[in-house]
């Protein structure tokens, strides 16, 4: 740990990033990212498509390694533990959980989808797992809407229920974090709200990361916001300052955009 | 498959629905869904969790590598075996004497091995079926492509897996009871003949090149299409100055890939070809290709004039091996091509190549 | 548009219309010529029945019963080897030589003719590895024949697997491994099972290849081990002889209508699982 020594961690802080680049095949896509992700609460990432925030993203859980042609270099330290050097690349994925911007269940039952977690990290017990189930339904508040009908298929559901029931399955996993990546942009705005209002509900519990472009959006549920421009952030903090009042011309003329 | 995506997905499967009526379409996809669930049952997963601890995650990848080496192994082997077995001989014949003599009789007390008229029987074969065969193929690949209506597209298509399908033994069958009476009647001589061959030959090598001639064509961008329509140019007119020119690698692959059907094709050969080693003087006159001495002469061959037939093995083995550089290099170029994501039913440059690969039937000799 | 266009259209559409109904109506030919002289001579006897050519017995059984050996030694060898190494090609591999041998080789193996693949497996499996005439030689030079197939179709079945289900999977903690067998596999099955059949379809059909390897013994096989004669060798051992015309008919028509019942599931499920990709 003395490579760490050198950054302090905040107790509020669940996350701490330093100088972190990530290149693909030689295309610079994170450029020094510095941010603290306080704990317990929504963080925003914010920008233009193509901003490097997905891919920030992405590095949190690892899920970049993936692509062929991909460099990472920097420190990401998760509770104390360099996610990069300290951890198994399958062991973080199971603290740090992930939901996609459009809704993907797997082709198989809703019950199925979102036992399929615990099951691969060697839960068998059936009385355990459908306790998990309901528990993470519940929590991803769907449960009431889907309890008659846990062995249909997921496909069957509403877009919006269907993201909600992706939140459920990493739910089912334990984890610490939760990372979202544009998880409305394919919703209708009612299915949004929904997911907008479970997000606040689950800080309780999770320290959650959601990527978004929507402005109004940003001001409403987070905490914290981070502005991403060109693979850097160029400003951080409350979101209120950052995105209400914006010191930085970039910024300005983005909210004033949207 | 389940590419389909939530918010679009209930509309179009609706539409589909509506579209296909058929019982059984839908039945065939309760079945989709029953395999889909039978793969996921408990028994299957539990089996899975135990054996995909994270220590069988190597060991798994280097079964699935040792597996896809196979193909590199038995190509190797295949070409050692091959040549090992028959160059020997070859090279106590002499090269020039082998491939260029005109006398075979391995029976003879002072036999004599030169294959030249086997390789001038498989050369004529199949120079003659591509010259029967393309002209058809090709109609056939744009009547599908563009001129028959849809509906009527859609029934010949089967036929012509179909006609894929047939063993070529059953076609060796038909050819010998059915179209070598017919050549002997109405043109003369014994009826097995080089004209048989041909015959025969064209018919089993007509659904490769419609498949990948129709494919080709389907693969032109819409955008070129309807530029040659906005020129005032009629629908013939396009498909011959505009479709067929830009399909034409895919055509030619198709042709190429006939050619080594063609050459390759033993058993419907063997039925019809009348098996006389000698250079045909008239289409009407008997044959033996290279295939059909392999398959006649092996099972009574004394070891030397079994190798001799291993180097004839050889000789087709180079012959095949030179055309599947052409096709290789044809298909890279067809599918570093680019296709238009805006043009209607597509087919993809790799399912070009798909079809090119796993053509069924590709060498049911 | 002048009239001469006109025409000149006119004439070259009946010109491909003629070529194409004469290429389509040798179908019909071959099909009908099957159905007439071959669906008279099946009869349950001829099914059931043994083959003798000095007692005049005609049947087919053993031969039946000899192919369907084959198809099902050669697909577990075949199916289990090219669904792996399907995998590695569409999963595991990174592009470099390796991967550049393999696809050569799948390339190349492809374009063989099938009386090599019956030369080959002559002299390796009857030969070197000592098998003789059996059904085990047969099914391994079959496999060697079809796994191009096999693995190429099964490697676009996989890689038509949603990304975004493999990326849920993987975001959830699975390891690669469980990623493919719980997801990725059962996902792209439908496709995989189709590719199966058309194998069967190619097996049943191959004739070159399982003479040299498996024999032209006409008894019912007693296992792996025994020699025996398929259906399509039988054909071609009775097409030599003259005067068995009907018995020769009935065993075409009836590998032809296996064959095209084979075709005919598989393009209905291709269509259904196509309509769903929509």
């Amino acid at each position: 740990m003395n490579e760490l020594s050198g950054i302090n961690q905040n107790a509020k802080s669940k996350i701490i990033v330093r100088g972190l680049n990530t290149y693909f095949n030689g295309f610079h896509a994170l450029k020094d990212v510095n941010i603290e992700i306080p704990a317990n609460a929504i963080t925003v990432l914010i920008g233009p498509s193509g901003c490097g925030k997905s891919t920030f993203l992405k590095t949190l859980n690892r899920m970049n390694e993936l692509e062929p042609g991909c460099r990472t270099t920097g420190t990401v330290i998760l509770d104390g533990i360099d996610i990069f050097h300290g951890i198994d690349a399958v062991e973080l994925r199971k603290k740090v959980g992930m939901v996609f911007q459009k809704p993907n269940p797997f082709p198989m039952s809703i019950y199925d989808n979102v036992a399929y977690g615990p099951k691969i990290h060697g839960i068998r017990k059936k009385t355990i797992l459908e306790k998990i189930v309901e528990e993470s339904l519940r929590k991803a508040a769907l449960w009431n809407e889907v309890k008659d009908r846990l062995k249909k298929s997921a496909e069957s559901l509403s877009g919006g229920q269907q993201q909600r029931l992706c939140i459920a399955r990493a739910l089912a996993v334990k984890p610490e974090v939760l990372l979202m990546d544009e998880p409305t942009s394919s919703l209708d705005p009612v299915s949004t709200e929904k997911i907008e209002q479970l997000c606040s509900s689950l800080k309780k519990e999770y320290t959650i990361i959601i990527t978004t472009h929507n402005i109004q959006q940003a001001v409403r549920i987070s905490d914290s916001a981070a502005f991403f421009l060109n693979g850097t952030i160029i400003d951080s903090g409350l979101p209120e300052k950052i995105l209400r009042y914006p010191k930085d011309r970039r910024i300005r003329s983005f909210v004033s955009v949207i | 498959m389940f590419q389909k995506h939530v918010n679009k997905g209930n509309s179009s499967y609706k539409q589909i629905r509506s579209y296909n009526n058929l019982g059984l379409l839908k039945s065939l996809r309760s079945v989709e869904h029953a395999v889909i669930a039978g793969i996921y049952m408990k028994g299957w997963d539990r089996l899975l969790t135990r054996i995909t601890s994270r220590k069988w995650e190597r060991a798994a990848e280097v079964i699935f590598l040792l597996s896809a080496l196979i193909s590199v192994f038995s190509l190797a082997a295949i070409t050692v075996y091959l040549f090992a077995r028959g160059f020997p001989a070859i090279r106590k014949i002499g090269v020039i004497n082998f491939m260029f003599g005109m006398q075979w009789n391995p029976a003879a007390d002072n036999p004599s091995y030169g294959i030249f008229p086997m390789i001038y029987a498989s050369a004529a074969g199949t120079a003659g079926a591509v010259f029967l065969s393309v002209p058809a193929g090709l109609s056939s690949a744009v009547l599908l492509a563009a001129v028959a209506p849809s509906s009527l597209a859609k029934f010949i298509r089967p036929c012509i897996d179909l006609l894929s399908g047939i063993p070529s033994v059953v076609y060796g069958y038909f050819g010998l009871t059915v179209i070598v009476p017919l050549i002997s009647e109405y043109l003369g001589g014994p009826g097995n003949s080089l004209l048989a061959v041909i015959i025969l030959l064209a018919v089993m090598i007509l659904p490769t090149i419609i498949k990948i001639s129709e494919n080709s064509l389907r693969a032109v961008p819409v955008e070129i299409i309807q530029g040659s329509y906005a020129l005032g140019a009629t629908k013939i007119e396009t498909v011959f100055k505009v479709m067929i020119p830009a399909a034409g690698p895919g055509i030619l692959l198709s042709i190429v890939l006939g050619i080594g059907r063609a050459v390759g094709e033993t058993m419907a050969v063997i039925l019809v070809c009348g098996n006389a080693v000698q250079i045909p003087r008239s289409v009407l006159d008997m044959v033996r290709p290279m295939t059909a001495n392999i398959a006649l002469e092996m099972s009574y061959a004394d070891p030397f004039h079994e190798r001799v037939l291993f180097g004839t093995g050889i000789v087709l083995f180079m012959f095949i091996s030179a055309l599947n550089v052409v096709i290789n290099v044809l298909s890279a170029h067809i599918t570093g091509q680019k296709v238009s994501p805006h043009s209607k039913r597509v087919a993809k440059p790799a399912e070009i190549k798909n079809v090119q690969r796993n053509l069924p039937n590709n060498f049911l000799s | 548009m002048p009239y001469w266009r006109k025409y000149r259209d006119y004439t070259i559409k009946t010109i491909v219309w003629i070529f194409a109904l004469a290429a389509l109506g040798f179908l019909f030919w071959i099909l009908s010529d099957l159905v007439v002289k071959g669906l008279p001579n099946i009869t349950l006897d001829f099914i059931t029945g043994e083959y003798n050519e000095y007692k005049g017995i005609n049947g087919i059984a053993p031969m039946i019963v000899t192919t369907i050996w084959i198809i099902s030694v050669t697909l577990i060898v075949s199916g289990l080897i090219g669904v792996f190494a399907a995998i590695y090609l569409a999963e595991y591999s990174r592009p470099g030589p390796i991967v550049r041998f393999i696809r050569f080789a799948l390339d190349n193996l492809a374009g063989i003719p099938s009386i090599i693949y019956g030369l080959f497996g002559y002299v390796f499996f009857k030969n070197m590895m000592k098998l003789g005439f059996s059904i085990l030689s047969a099914s391994l030079t079959l496999t060697i024949m079809v796994l191009p197939f096999i693995i190429g179709s099964t490697e676009n079945a996989l890689r038509e697997v949603n990304r975004l289900y493999r990326d849920g999977s993987l975001a959830l903690g699975a390891t690669k491994l469980h990623t493919v067998m719980n997801i990725i596999l059962p996902c792209a099955a439908p496709r995989i099972i189709t590719t199966m059949l058309l194998t069967v379809g190619r097996i049943a059909g191959e004739t070159a290849a399982v003479y040299f390897t498996a024999g032209t013994v006409y008894r019912y096989p007693e296992g792996i081990m025994s020699s025996g004669r398929t259906l399509s060798v039988h054909i071609y051992m009775l097409a030599k002889e003259t005067g068995r015309r009907g018995e020769t008919y009935a065993s075409a028509l009836l590998l032809v209508i296996f064959i095209s019942l084979i075709h005919f599931i598989v393009n209905a499920a291709l269509r259904a699982i196509n309509a769903k990709r929509i």
